[in-house]
């Protein structure tokens, strides 16, 4: 794949090293994957977040990068019918190319996924490509969206599709929803997804050995966003935001801070010249006051020596 | 579909080549903007590390304000932080992140103010001086004490006396003995042998000593009164 496209091309560089870190650590909630013929065509698959109408769903879409990313926001698109977002249109998010004013660099494709997961459940409010169905039939479309992919683009993207949507299938458990004919099927599909895996990658069973924990570890801190029953654009946020607060401060954490020694010394004497002083001024009180006795006493003797005279 | 995912699995092997980040480790210093190991880095006051040519595009020709890429904060270039390693200053153009975009140098660190050299060793001016006044001190009282018990006085001046001796006068007063207060000489002597040993015993060099030994003396002369009016 690198030899095709522009290595010194900052954003290929930037998409391929997205590639690498998306094959690396896969996620069960998400899956995308670019078009051979062109690195700025993506095609994704998202998973309906838990406890919600959309759960079991499997939504394909596709994403368009822009010649200048990660500068500015990708485009997004959903190509199955969802009760949400509007097919063959694209849709206005806070992180979609409808806002380019609130598009971080630092942002990317999966953390787009993530956030479009979460933004599932939200009131919609009238956005530009949102539909607002009733929960019944968002169940139904769910339901519906497991049987067979969407049919988009050239056969290429085509083939890339139904790759997806076997993986999917196959990180998919099976649901107590499904009438039992439909389970059955899909546990022959993830059968034979599985076996198919197995004879075209036999060197990926040792790899995937290794992965499962840093997998488990992701799984655990990505399935946050979905469980919530009530995410918004300001959680997204909100949540990278305390991610990059953490790092900062395992940063100043891990940093050597220098606290200057005080002298002993001088600590020490501070102390002990104050109370000589405080024991001087009393004692220098002491004497004026028995100076002052000593002196009414004088005269009252004086008083006597007269009268004895 | 088989070809596609072995295609697909082919099109991954080519990744670490395009970068050197090996191990995950790596990513505690590459860029949050173009996710590869920094160049010409520089670190925000959040803490947030970038190259510098990222960040200046981000800045000045994408930003709609001067925030952070990552967490939205005011970044100010005056106090970007550059971080200098042991890798040589590359000035190879081609291997520049955006080729043929004027980008300035980085901002240069602030280097704080060497720490000032340590003070050369005290020499303890009061040493000599306190010594002296202890000196000073010791016959003055010794020749008082001794008038006094020399002398003879009237019982009812002899408060008056006190008082003048501390003051200072000089004694010029003479007065008769009087023997109704044979144990109260007795008592005072025996007080100011005490209080002339423990002064002559605590002396030293030290300030510190020399301020205790001074306000013990102080306090002999204060019980000597209380006594002396009782």
């Amino acid at each position: 794949m690198a030899e095709k496209h522009n290595i010194k091309n900052p954003a290929v560089k930037r998409i391929l090293q997205e590639v690498k870190e998306m094959q690396s650590n896969p996620s069960d909630d998400y899956m995308s994957l670019p078009l051979e013929e062109n690195i700025f065509e993506w095609q994704f698959a998202i998973r309906g977040p838990r406890d919600t109408e959309f759960e079991g769903g499997i939504y394909h879409g596709r994403i368009q990068l822009p010649s200048e990313y990660p500068f500015k926001p990708p485009s997004f698109m959903l190509l199955t019918p969802s009760g949400r977002f509007e097919t063959q249109t694209k849709i206005c998010l806070s992180i979609s190319n409808h806002h380019p004013e609130h598009w971080q660099p630092s942002w990317s494709v999966r953390t787009a996924l993530v956030a479009l997961i979460a933004f599932m459940p939200t009131n919609p409010n009238g956005a530009l490509g949102s539909l607002n169905y009733k929960k019944e039939d968002r169940c139904a479309l769910a339901t519906k969206s497991q049987e067979a992919p969407p049919k988009f683009g050239t056969p290429e993207r085509q083939r890339l599709i139904d790759e997806i949507h076997e993986y999917m299938l196959s990180k998919s458990s099976p649901l107590p929803q499904l009438a039992p004919s439909q389970a059955s099927e899909e546990q022959s599909k993830t059968e034979e997804a599985k076996a198919q895996v197995n004879l075209e990658n036999p060197e990926a069973l040792p790899v995937g050995a290794e992965i499962p924990d840093q997998a488990g570890d992701r799984i655990v801190e990505e399935q946050e966003l979905p469980v919530n029953a009530n995410p918004n654009p300001a959680g997204v946020e909100a949540s990278m935001e305390s991610s990059s607060s953490v790092s900062s401060n395992q940063l100043l954490q891990k940093s050597d801070a220098r606290v200057q020694n005080l002298k002993p010394d001088t600590r020490v004497q501070k102390p002990d010249d104050r109370l000589f002083t405080l024991a001087a001024i009393g004692l220098a009180i002491a004497i004026v006051v028995l100076l002052l006795k000593k002196f009414i006493k004088s005269t009252e003797y004086g008083a006597v020596f007269m009268d004895e005279s | 579909m088989t070809s596609g995912f072995g295609e697909s699995t082919r099109a991954s092997a080519p990744s670490p080549s395009c970068s050197g980040n090996s191990s995950n480790d790596a990513g505690d210093f590459e860029c949050n903007i173009c996710f590869d190991l920094a160049q010409d880095p520089v670190i925000t006051l959040c803490g947030h590390l970038f190259c510098w040519p990222c960040l200046y595009r981000w800045l000045h020709h994408h930003s709609h304000s001067q925030e952070c890429p990552v967490c939205k904060a005011l970044v100010q270039e005056e106090k970007l932080v550059p971080l200098y390693g042991r890798g040589k200053t590359q000035t190879d153009p081609r291997t520049k992140l955006y080729p043929g975009m004027e980008i300035p140098h980085r901002p240069s660190g602030q280097r704080p103010q060497t720490m000032p050299p340590p003070p050369p060793p005290e020499v303890n001016p009061f040493g000599s001086y306190g010594f002296g006044l202890m000196g000073g001190f010791i016959p003055m009282a010794t020749a008082r004490f001794g008038n006094f018990t020399l002398s003879t006085a009237f019982g009812g001046f002899i408060p008056s006396l006190l008082n003048i001796h501390f003051h200072g006068f000089q004694d010029a007063t003479v007065y008769g003995t009087t023997s109704g207060y044979p144990f109260g000489f007795n008592g005072f002597h025996g007080g100011n042998a005490r209080g002339f040993m423990q002064a002559t015993g605590q002396v030293q060099r030290q300030e510190d000593n020399v301020l205790k030994n001074l306000l013990m003396l102080i306090g002999f002369l204060v019980l000597l009164t209380v006594i002396f009016v009782w």
